[in-house]
């Protein structure tokens, strides 16, 4: 039966008419509310310490939590409220430092910068277990503990790299994270996300590091990794300043003692010990 | 007063609302609304209690609104001279279910967010005690699932001291089961469990536990 434009028009207008009442109606709500509350946060405007907009505005803002708050407006109220010391924004580095320092009128300790260290050198560069799932370090630790051979190395999925809220690390072609040190803040987001654990980070002037973290005997490290430790203690008897200790089949270097003198890094026989500041000569001569 | 819709109240009515929606209908136990803030906030039973707190707070102030809204402002029926809907539709309440959500999603957001100038302008110290937790459940389903529960007409209408009174002993029933949760999960940290069974898992597996123990509850009313 054909409708009559009439009964189309009673249907339609019924139709539009609960699509106004619905948006006029919701919408009045809304504009009723909206109103109130813009007069209440005019009545009930809380004076707020106009040093913290200061502060907030001397951080980077980049909420990385490296200080340890929820994010740099949580960091700003409780440097505000002289709840938290003004040097532990990791990001901002000595200059925030100084400018929080001076706004609070205290003095700071000027702390060494700090950058990430890889603790893995892995000579694999070809995975040993054909891993398909999902590319994340901490997905692949539910199924092997070993890519690449050794149980302690690098899994090379770049969780870390992912994490890095300033792309400071980028994978190199061996499935091994690169910490670019101009961009590295030291907030250790890193060295968390890491499920190897073979991320720490380290004061700018210690220059001499182990690259690996492997806790097997010599001759099992050895067969996974050509650079691995293996406990040999030669890098130990030649420190001059006993800063190397071997504990489980692997050195360990106490940076308060170190030097940085690198006579450890010539002796090792496997080279798992680098001296981070001839490589970045290196990098400076060939810049 | 509408037509098909009677009003009580007495005692009676509002012990069956305590037992009711502390126990028998619990909001989280039973109805399972609010498990997000079940899980993620029972870590600890000082932010549990939190939490807890501010959801009563904030369910038994938007019952109260929410009724006021759906009284007044909804329902063609009422006599009121600022229907808004009624104008347009005529006496048709099909559409109340509808816009019930829509705006009382509207109400609660509005009314946590006044509620936290509020308390940051007059009860500094209690602003500060809640916390994170009172803008966290501007969303949360519980609150409006209480103010729907409270205004979905089914043979009784609830009055609006019954309505305002089951908001708070929803509220209430919430916060005994955080902080019974999170008094089970302090001591669940220190058991030896299996690494996959850490956490969110076990706290399911007792949640359940808990659920068909408060299923118990059943035959008091």
């Amino acid at each position: 039966m054909p409708v009559r434009p009439a009964q189309r028009w009673k249907a339609g207008r019924l139709l539009y008419g609960i699509i106004i009442a619905s948006v006029l109606g919701l919408g009045t709500l809304g504009v009723v509310f909206a109103v109130g509350l813009a007069i209440a946060n005019a009545k009930l405007a809380v004076e707020r310490n106009p040093l913290v907009d200061k502060i907030l505005e001397a951080l980077p803002g980049v909420n990385c939590g490296a200080c340890g708050m929820a994010g740099c407006a949580a960091y700003a109220e409780a440097v505000a409220a002289r709840k938290a010391p003004p040097d532990l924004c990791a990001p901002g580095g000595p200059q925030v430092h100084m400018a929080l320092a001076g706004l609070l009128g205290v003095e700071v300790q000027e702390k060494d910068k700090r950058y990430a260290v890889v603790h893995c050198n892995r000579t694999a560069a070809k995975p040993a277990v054909d891993y398909r799932g999902l590319s994340d370090c901490n997905a692949a630790m539910l199924y092997t503990d070993a890519i690449y051979g050794c149980e302690y190395a690098c899994l090379g999925l770049g969780t870390c790299a992912e994490a890095c809220p300033f792309g400071a690390i980028v994978m190199s072609a061996q499935r091994l994270p690169v910490v670019i040190e101009e961009k590295c803040t030291g907030c250790g987001i890193c060295a968390s996300v890491c499920p190897k654990n073979i991320i720490s980070i380290e004061k700018e002037s210690s220059f001499v590091h182990i690259l690996c973290r492997s806790r097997d005997k010599g001759a099992v490290a050895r067969r996974n990794c050509q650079r691995a430790c293996i406990g040999c203690g030669r890098c130990a008897k030649v420190c001059p300043v006993d800063a190397i200790e071997i504990k489980d089949f692997l050195a360990h270097i106490d940076y308060e003692k170190c030097v940085s003198c690198g006579k450890c890094v010539e002796e090792c026989p496997t080279g798992a010990i680098a001296n981070f500041r001839q490589m970045r000569r290196r990098k400076a001569s060939v810049a | 007063m509408p037509s098909g819709l009677h009003y009580t109240v007495d005692m009676g009515s509002f012990f069956t609302i305590i037992v009711s929606m502390v126990f028998v209908s619990n909001f989280v136990l039973a109805r399972f609304l609010g498990l997000c803030p079940f899980i993620g906030v029972t870590k600890r039973t000082d932010s549990a209690f939190g939490m807890g707190m501010a959801v009563t707070f904030v369910m038994t102030l938007a019952s109260a609104v929410t009724w006021i809204i759906h009284r007044f402002v909804l329902l063609p029926q009422s006599a009121s001279g600022f229907n808004i809907f009624a104008r347009f539709i005529g006496n048709d309440t099909s559409l109340v279910p509808v816009l019930k959500t829509v705006s009382y999603i509207l109400v609660i957001a509005t009314l946590v967010q006044f509620v936290e100038m509020f308390l940051r302008k007059s009860v500094p110290a209690l602003y500060e005690s809640l916390g994170i937790y009172l803008p966290l459940i501007t969303t949360n389903c519980a609150v409006l699932g209480v103010a729907l529960l409270n205004t979905t007409a089914t043979e009784e209408v609830l009055t609006f001291p019954a309505a305002t009174f089951q908001g708070f002993c929803a509220g209430v029933g919430f916060l005994l089961v955080m902080l019974l949760m999170s008094g089970i999960r302090e001591h669940l940290e220190t058991l030896p469990l299996p690494e996959a069974m850490k956490g969110v898992p076990i706290a399911l597996v007792c949640t359940a536990l808990m659920a068909l123990a408060f299923m118990g509850f059943g035959g008091l009313i």
